[in-house]
């Protein structure tokens, strides 16, 4: 580890991905939760022909003409899409899919006729230079610095400073923009003002890291934080921290584990955390969920099972063995373990818990009858599923309920 | 012409009527960007395809790319149901894991694969139709007939799993099955092409010839045929046009045609495009403003003014716009005497059915729709302040309703 820190190449290769991944996924989160996250592949592609038109136009490969060439070419591609889902009553979806297909079209023929002699070609733009970080020096204000880290770093603080000023009102725009225009707030002027930070932030990483990192970026952090979070606040730190935890843990594993590409290594970190995230979350996750709803039939199957052995042991019969590679198996297990059934009766607390399952069920039998007025063969069924759903309170109700008419029979007709 | 175009002809045609056909599924699913998912995460399973084979045969390349295609269709599909994730947010992460996934495993493959890899990122991302094979041709074009012969049927499922998903399960159809089948066409769809015209001008075949129809028409089988026939267009058009300069790339002129096709069309498109709809716009002002006059002269015929002053009806109260009165006399409803105008018995005929018109109107609103009188005598000023500027500019969506 502390040999990777003292490879100043290798830092600052690692410092870029950092950067760029929180960059990403900060703006990433107000995409996601606008359904819009695939504004930053729409932006990755739509570029092209902006990038070219400021290298045609000034004639030059300075940075400055070709980056605002790409952002005006960004800002037009999302008010294009918003204008045709708006105005001709498209899907924002098809809108976006035909506007920056479009785009990336007219710049590859435009890469075609002007730049043939240029080594600026589509690739460039995906890999992104990441590998040269280190190469690539511009001085700030004295010190000797790689130029991605000092765009990137401005682009950060830049989405910082404007996260931290409008976090009220973006926050109100995301989630309810029909209550942010009553409150008077420019809803427009504000999601034009995102458009153009997601535009500033995709454009100055693409240089730096390639348009592979950002559309993951973009797109994956935050929607592992919008798995695990609930709040505003932590769908931001987490899906910054998710990102840069993948572009560690992608720099390190490309360059010293299997020699390959750092931005696609990233991407790839991002997809194994998504894969966690979306089996194991703890809220929302596919195993936590199915374990839960596991358990849960489980102690359905154990108190069918104790109601059962109850039922059977007053006509002094026993239970059977269920099949003990079924749920119901296991519950017996589990019952027999603890000592809740012997000889395929209840005993002990076991008992006590058949009983209460056996009155909830006579309770909600008579209340659905008398109160809901179910015919007399359509309640064994129901009733048979809702008592494991009576907790305490509703059955001290039902008590009630039952005390008062059987105290009262003639008010009630 | 050489006769290799001829070829790519053939090839990029079918290759144009089939991605759109196969993309009015996607555009009435409203999961048009799929198809942009699913053409970048072909890029993986072409790479594993070379290296599990070794080679580059079109079959192990295709092969490796159809799996992949259809895991990330899967994924896109599954995500949403199965944790709290976004159609849209589900479609890019996959786009952007598969496609760094595809990009890793290309940089392992030219560093330490079995032989080096030539086919660059290039030649993937944007394809070749230039360069394209007889055999690629035939294959494009049998693939194409298979899938339109498909579509045609089973166009009655698709419909129904295009429109009512819920209907079709309560009918009897495997709306699963029918799903799979669209996946497998799409995936099916964007392998063959991509040698043609690479990632993203896939998609853009995909997406734009549906979203073209989809402004000439709101029927199923028109919209399919329609697509179909724009995508074959532009696929002609665009090797035609490219094949006239050596240095035109033929994916992106082709996907530059249908662009054009679909400008054209957003303009002029007769019933949802923008040049009718603010036509029918300015129609229906017009002919309220007729109305107005009408109604005026009308109500100054009742109380003896045969004859009104041309000021009278520009200025004051009414304020009437001088090119509906000019409109009035066209049609034969006013005539001018001098400086004054009047009503000609045609006029007077028109005026009182818009008058009758008006007050049934008003009558059922206060009976049967039992909206309150006294926003039903709503005038100008109540109105305005009611409604601001703005929200009265906006041009009517039902195509011209009568008076």
């Amino acid at each position: 580890m502390i040999d990777i820190l003292m490879n100043p190449a290798m830092l600052d290769i690692l410092v870029v991905a950092i950067l760029a991944a929180v960059t990403c996924s900060i703006v990433g989160v107000h995409l996601t939760l606008r359904n819009r996250a695939m504004l930053g592949d729409a932006i990755a592609h739509g570029v092209v022909p902006g990038l070219i038109l400021g290298f045609v136009f000034t004639g030059s490969r300075e940075v400055a003409p070709m980056f605002i060439g790409a952002v005006i070419a960004a800002l037009f591609l999302s008010l294009i899409a918003d204008w045709l889902k708006e105005r001709a009553e498209m899907d924002g979806g098809a809108a976006l899919g035909v506007v920056f297909t479009t785009l990336f079209s007219a710049g590859i023929i435009l890469i075609e006729l002007y730049t043939r002699e240029i080594d600026l070609d589509a690739s460039c733009v995906l890999h992104g230079l990441i590998e040269f970080t280190h190469f690539q020096r511009m001085d700030f204000f004295g010190w000797s610095l790689p130029r991605s880290i000092v765009t990137i770093s401005i682009a950060l603080l830049l989405n910082l400073g404007a996260l931290l000023l409008f976090w009220k009102e973006w926050k109100v725009c995301a989630f309810d923009p029909s209550l942010a225009r009553s409150t008077g707030l420019p809803v427009r002027l504000l999601e034009r003002g995102l458009l153009v930070l997601v535009a500033i932030t995709a454009v100055s990483c693409f240089e730096a890291v390639g348009s592979i990192l950002v559309v993951a970026m973009i797109a994956v952090p935050p929607t592992i934080a919008g798995i695990l979070c609930d709040r505003f606040g932590s769908m931001i730190m987490v899906s910054a921290l998710t990102g840069v935890i993948s572009a560690v843990a992608g720099t390190l594993s490309a360059v010293y584990v299997v020699d390959s590409n750092v931005p696609g290594m990233i991407a790839l970190t991002s997809g194994v955390l998504l894969a966690v995230a979306v089996l194991l979350a703890p809220q929302r996750g596919v195993l936590p969920v199915a374990f839960r709803l596991y358990m849960w039939r489980l102690r359905v199957a154990r108190e069918d099972l104790l109601a059962e052995s109850h039922q059977l042991s007053e006509s002094d019969e026993k239970l059977i063995t269920p099949n003990l590679f079924s749920t119901t198996g296991i519950a017996w297990v589990q019952l027999v373990l603890i000592g809740f059934i012997r000889d395929g009766k209840p005993r002990g607390k076991g008992k006590r818990i058949a009983r209460t399952l056996l009155r909830k069920r006579s309770l909600w039998q008579r209340f659905a009858s008398e109160r809901l007025g179910l015919p007399s063969d359509h309640l064994e069924e129901p009733a048979h599923r809702i008592e494991h759903h009576l907790d305490e309170s509703l059955m001290v109700m039902l008590e009630e309920e039952e005390l008062t008419s059987k105290s009262k029979p003639e008010t009630g007709r | 012409m050489q006769p290799n175009t001829l070829v790519v002809l053939l090839g990029t045609t079918t290759l144009g009527l089939c991605c759109g056909l196969v993309g009015s599924l996607l555009l009435l699913r409203k999961r048009a960007l799929l198809a942009d998912a699913l053409a970048h995460s072909t890029l993986p399973g072409i790479v594993l395809g070379f290296l599990i084979a070794g080679s580059q045969s079109y079959w192990a390349l295709g092969l490796g790319a159809l799996l992949t295609t259809l895991l990330a269709a899967v994924l896109v599909s599954r995500l949403p149901i199965l944790t709290r994730i976004r159609q849209d947010s589900a479609t890019a992460s996959i786009l952007g894991i598969f496609f760094g996934a595809g990009i890793a495993l290309l940089s392992i493959a030219q560093r330490s694969g079995p032989g080096a890899f030539s086919a660059g990122l290039d030649h993937f991302l944007l394809g070749q139709a230039a360069g394209m094979l007889q055999s690629e041709a035939i294959t494009l074009t049998l693939s194409a007939t298979v899938v339109s012969f498909l579509m045609i049927l089973l166009h009655k499922e698709l419909l129904v799993s295009c429109f009512d998903s819920s209907f079709g399960k309560g009918i009897g159809m495997s709306m699963g099955r029918v799903d799979l089948l669209v996946m497998l066409i799409l995936a099916i769809t964007i392998v063959i092409s991509l040698p043609a015209v690479g990632v993203v001008l896939t998609a853009a075949l995909i997406v734009i010839p549906p979203a073209t129809a989809r402004f000439w028409t709101d029927r199923f089988n028109r919209l399919l045929t329609i697509s179909g026939l724009l995508g074959a267009v532009a696929g002609a058009a665009g090797t035609l046009l490219s094949s006239l300069r050596v240095d035109l790339p033929t994916g992106p002129v082709i996907v530059i045609c249908a662009a054009t096709l679909f400008s054209v069309s957003l303009i002029v498109a007769p019933h949802k495009g923008l040049l009718g709809k603010r036509l029918r716009w300015i129609q229906r002002k017009q002919r309220r403003e007729m109305q107005r006059i009408l109604i005026f002269l009308h109500e100054n015929l009742l109380s003896g003014n045969d004859f009104v002053a041309r000021e009278r009806i520009l200025a004051g109260s009414l304020n009437a716009s001088s090119s509906a009165l000019r409109l009035c006399t066209l049609s034969g409803y006013t005539e001018m005497a001098g400086t004054h105008i009047r009503l000609t018995t045609e006029g007077i005929r028109r005026a009182e059915r818009s008058i009758s018109a008006r007050n049934r109107w008003i009558q059922w609103l206060d009976s049967e729709a039992e909206i309150d009188r006294n926003l039903i005598d709503l005038d100008e000023e109540d109105i305005e302040k009611l409604l601001d500027r703005k929200s009265m500019e906006i041009p009517p969506l039902d195509k011209g309703a009568n008076l």
